[in-house]
């Protein structure tokens, strides 16, 4: 148990900012600039304790570190643990940097600025609370609870026209909440209390039980991620979403998906689940494909950007079923430059077709207008289709290797994919960068990127070059 | 010394990049020139590069992997960083001068950078070094690119080459837990996968060298300007796929295919650059073609003898830029004027540039004839007989040729700078003094040259079929063709999309959204209707609630048993 419960801060942090925001002053004189400084500062402040926990850290130790326990009821008797290790750390530390990339980007954003990011904090809270969360209680407390936010950040604020598929959308969420909650039943009652997640596959169940106990928490987990055959509707619900920072947000759900099958699924595969992680590769190399060849076709470059997340989420989910968990802090890595990369690709992306639609002007060329952006723009592209200009290409290889020792043929598949969406990238660079013939005036009034974007942007691109030249300058061990 | 010398420069190259933009670029060009000489004159001058020492960190150091990186000099490394010197010599020192090149787009500071990031690649001891540095200078050649249709078939080769070589080495370290090269012949001799790998392998190797099929992105390189076109040419890209063929040269032995897969690219490679720089009009595409030319009879003294590669290749690249810089001079003396067909008659007004480029063209006679290629002499004349046809060809067209400038460019027509002058002269001596030791002194084919030229030049300028292939300059569609462009673009890239459309339409759009979800609505709907009917008839509602309510009892009693008090 650590002295300081840098869990517990880094988990209420962000609700506080919460609250902070509605008592912030926001009317016409301040235009919203009290509540974008207060919700940067409070994602800053959690920055620094998921630093300092960092630092506490061991990433040789496979184990959770920094034990916090709370009693949460007494009758009956429920604790809830907090413990991390340095792969939640990494995912942690990688959601809030894209949050504040995502803050930075949408602070121009008109229309309840307020409520908007009074639940863009509630959700950063609840993701935090996911990823400390070491037993199966806790866990699912923050699963379920992140639906509401993520239900309020899309249909109040997204903007999205296809409101029957958010309701679907947030159905199926809803259905895997069930799925977990059952589960969550039968395990309570077999074993009487609360459970480290570490500790569910070292249970004696009878082999049906057992076999329902992994179905429900696959299915479950599974509902986050958008696999076939529900990509197309879940792309549907995020590529509509207009403004970066719920974008970003709302596509750090699948990550939840991802990370609950990385704890829970154990080294050693019990027998019912055998099956089960076959067909969740069969289909997960399904998913990958398809996500890819649409992205190459489809010109919305949101829908990239989304086929991107997917196709890469996939390929991580893919290493949780890697016979061992060395590979693990590869994945955190990788997941880590991956989501700096992502969210600053959604912000500059928004940033073009505001100016777009502001200079009635078409994407075809826009580059060539926006000298500054165009650099970011390259910068975070190559480093996402997997140069070595951030943490992601040491860390691909390695997981690329191993998917190729683990199973050739889906390694081949998996890494086809991925160079398909990256292709579907570069198209993008060539696209808004072919030479189009503007009018002077709409020269002159294309908006590049201000100093300060560039400097903010620039920090990333630092980081995400520090984090290629050494991974490791802020864990100890 | 070498590894400070290395570094300083790619900090000077850092340094021009970040703070040169468009002020004071002619300075920052000389004093990078002055940088190169000062930093690497002693370290060539004292013999350094050919002496054995290593300079090294470890990089990452995990219970997973342990990547170490290293700058290393010695006799197998000596060769590759005198003639990345050679090329970086004359990029910055055509920097300083080179008009036809506007002052943005002087990347002093790139150069620096990439010739940096290639003596990484050169001393590399390990594949993960040697595909990072590939990768880096693939993006840095990127920016040193100004062009968007450039650098779209430049990003698109370059990037899929990078990545059959990252799915190659991934399968190597994941085999043999070795990023070292000797790891490879392990994998190569038992892996079960290893003709799928040497597959990917020689794909991205060929990219690399810009063979035939693969060389398009490279000839697009003549739409920027002459120093970035053969800077990337020598001292990029294609080099890179050469240091690739011999850190992993075990493969021939292993794989006699492959050996003759190089060998037919090569003998392919050369033949299509001579046609092509017969009938192809523009100037720099001529040059870039003999480029091709050169790199073909590079691969094969490669895969003929690997040590006389490793000790030719400096005057390889000397012999080669030489010949690129006197090919440029008309161009340069017709302020830019790209076509030949637009010139003609040049030796009115640049007699010097005339002699100056016959005095190259024997250089590249004394060095391929000098060379000690026992078993293959024959295929040496070959090359030397097309690649003189190519360059005497086009000599006589734009000196002998008749007048087809227009008066514009007649008026300026004159020898340029002597500036251009000074680095061909320098180099052009520096070849032939230092032959001696390797070449046997071959002075009788000098003197025979110089007999034998003009009246080739002569032949070539009243020959009918030469005179008739101007024609050829006036089909836009020869000029214009990219056969193997459109060989990708129809039998690589449109099937992938049609499949990808294909896919959508019959997969995601008439099965799952028109039938399977379509199917869950209905079955949605279907129950809501069911269930409002229940709630809204009382007898019908009464009647089944209790008929469920029955059943569930029956059904728990025959689960746990009727309870039995005792």
């Amino acid at each position: 148990m650590s002295d300081i419960p840098y869990l517990l801060i880094m988990t209420v942090l962000p609700l506080c900012g919460a609250v902070m925001v509605l008592l912030a002053q926001d009317d016409e004189k301040t235009n919203g600039r009290n509540v974008i400084s207060v919700s940067m500062l409070t994602v800053w402040g959690s920055l620094v304790f998921i630093l300092l926990a960092l630092s506490h850290v061991d990433s040789s130790y496979g184990h959770m570190q920094l034990l916090e326990k709370y009693v949460w009821l007494e009758n009956p008797e429920i604790t809830l643990t907090l413990g991390v290790d340095a792969f939640s750390l990494l995912l942690i530390l990688a959601v809030n940097m894209a949050a504040l990339i995502g803050m930075w980007g949408g602070r121009h954003e008109k229309g309840c600025q307020k409520s908007c990011m009074v639940f863009a904090l509630l959700f950063l809270s609840l993701i935090t609370g996911l990823f400390v969360a070491a037993d199966i209680m806790a866990f699912f407390i923050f699963f379920a609870a992140l639906l509401f936010p993520l239900f309020m950040l899309i249909g109040v604020f997204g903007e999205v026209k296809r409101r029957a598929a958010l309701f679907r959308f947030t159905f199926y969420s809803f259905c895997g909440v069930l799925l977990f909650f059952w589960v969550l039943v039968i395990l309570y009652n077999h074993d009487g209390a609360n459970l480290l997640i570490s500790k569910i596959s070292q249970l004696t169940l009878s082999s049906k039980t057992e076999f329902m106990v992994w179905l429900g928490i696959f299915a479950a987990l599974l509902s986050r991620i958008p696999i076939w055959p529900f990509h197309g509707w879940i792309a549907a619900v995020y590529v509509g979403i207009k403004n970066p920072l719920i974008f970003i947000l709302a596509n750090m759900m699948p990550l939840t998906g991802i990370y609950g099958l990385m704890r829970f699924v154990p080294e050693s595969v019990p027998v019912s689940m055998v099956f089960l992680a076959t067909g969740l590769e069969i289909i997960a190399v399904i998913t990958m494909l398809f996500i890819a060849l649409i992205a190459l076709i489809n010109v919305d470059f949101k829908f990239k950007i989304f086929s991107f997340m997917m196709v890469y989420y996939i390929f991580y989910l893919m290493a949780a079923f890697f016979p061992t968990s060395q590979f693990m802090m590869n994945v955190g890595y990788s997941l880590f430059a991956f989501m700096i990369i992502f969210a600053a690709l959604e912000v500059l992306v928004s940033y073009q077709e505001d100016e777009c639609e502001a200079q009635k002007l078409l994407p075809e060329g826009i580059l060539r207008l926006m000298p500054r952006l165009s650099v970011v723009f390259t910068f975070m592209i190559m480093a996402g289709i997997g140069m070595p200009l951030s943490a992601m290409f040491v860390n691909n290889f390695v997981l690329i290797s191993a998917l190729l020792t683990y199973n050739f043929w889906t390694g081949v598949c998996a890494v086809s994919s991925l160079a398909v969406v990256c292709v579907a990238l570069l198209l993008e660079i060539r696209r808004r960068k072919h030479e189009v013939k503007f009018s002077v005036e709409q020269v002159s009034a294309v908006r590049d990127l201000s100093k300060k974007d560039v400097c903010f942007m620039a920090t990333m691109m630092l980081v995400l070059i520090l984090s290629l030249i050494n991974p490791l300058w802020f864990i100890r061990g | 010394m070498f590894a400070s010398a290395v570094l300083k420069i790619g900090l000077s190259g850092l340094l021009a990049e970040l703070f040169q933009k468009n002020r004071a670029v002619k300075s920052w060009a000389v004093v990078l020139f002055l940088a190169l000489g000062w930093l690497l004159y002693p370290v060539v001058d004292s013999g350094q590069l050919f002496n054995r020492s290593i300079w090294f960190f470890t990089w990452i150091k995990t219970p997973v992997i342990r990547v170490d990186v290293a700058l290393r000099t010695g006799a197998a490394y000596g060769p590759f960083i005198l003639s990345q010197i050679i090329v970086l010599g004359f990029a910055l020192y055509y920097n300083m001068f080179f008009s036809l090149e506007k002052l943005r787009l002087r990347h002093g500071g790139l150069y620096a950078l990439i010739f940096m990031l290639m003596m990484f690649a050169v001393s590399a001891g390990n594949s993960l070094q040697l595909l990072i540095t590939i990768c880096l200078i693939d993006v840095l050649s990127f920016y040193l690119i100004s062009e968007a249709s450039v650098r779209r078939n430049f990003v698109f080769f370059n990037f899929f080459a990078d990545f059959l070589l990252l799915v190659f080495f991934a399968l190597v370290w994941g085999s043999e837990n070795d990023l070292h090269f000797p790891a490879m012949q392990k994998f190569l001799k038992y892996s079960a996968h290893r003709e799928f790998a040497v597959a990917l392998f020689l794909t991205a190797a060929l990219i690399k060298c810009g063979c035939v099929g693969f060389h398009n992105y490279l000839l697009d390189l003549k739409k920027i300007s002459f120093v970035r076109a053969v800077f990337l040419f020598y001292g990029g890209t294609p080099f890179l796929g050469l240091i690739l063929l011999l850190r992993c040269y075990g493969i021939f032995s292993l794989f006699p295919w492959v050996e003759k897969v190089v060998a037919v690219a090569a003998l392919l490679s050369i033949l299509w650059a001579v046609v092509a720089a017969c009938l192809i009009d523009s100037i720099k595409a001529k040059i870039l073609y003999f480029n091709m030319m050169v790199w073909g009879g590079c691969l094969g003294i490669l895969l003929s003898d690997k040590q006389l590669f490793l000790q030719l290749i400096p005057y390889i690249t000397a012999v080669a830029l030489l010949i690129c810089c006197v090919l440029i001079l008309p161009l340069v003396a017709a302020a830019n004027e790209p076509f030949v067909s637009k010139t003609g008659g040049f030796v009115k007004s640049m007699k010097f540039s005339l002699v100056v480029s016959l005095s190259a063209l024997s250089v590249l006679v004394y060095f391929v004839l000098g060379l000690q290629l026992e078993n293959y002499k024959l295929y040496a004349c070959l090359w030397l007989g097309a690649a003189g046809l190519v360059l005497l060809h086009y000599l006589a067209q734009v000196y002998f040729g008749s007048v087809k400038a227009d008066e514009r460019v007649w008026a300026i027509v004159k020898n340029p700078n002597p500036m251009y002058f000074l680095f061909i002269l320098a180099v052009g001596y520096g070849v032939v003094s230092s032959q001696k030791p390797l070449f046997s002194a071959q002075y009788l084919n000098l003197c025979v040259f110089a007999l034998f030229v003009p009246i080739l030049l002569g032949c070539c300028s009243a020959w009918r079929l030469m005179r008739g292939g101007d024609k050829v300059y006036q089909i836009e569609s020869v000029q214009q063709a990219m056969p193997a462009l459109k060989f990708f673009q129809i039998l690589v890239v449109a099937p992938i999309r049609n499949f990808g459309r294909v896919l959508w339409l019959t997969v995601d759009f008439l099965f799952v959204e028109r039938f399977l979800m379509a199917f869950v609505r209905r079955m949605i709907y279907s129950t809501l209707k069911v269930s409002r009917f229940l709630h809204h008839n009382l007898l019908v509602s009464g009647v089944v609630f209790t008929t469920i309510g029955l059943f569930v009892i029956v059904l728990v009693f025959y689960w746990q048993g009727v309870p039995v008090n005792e």
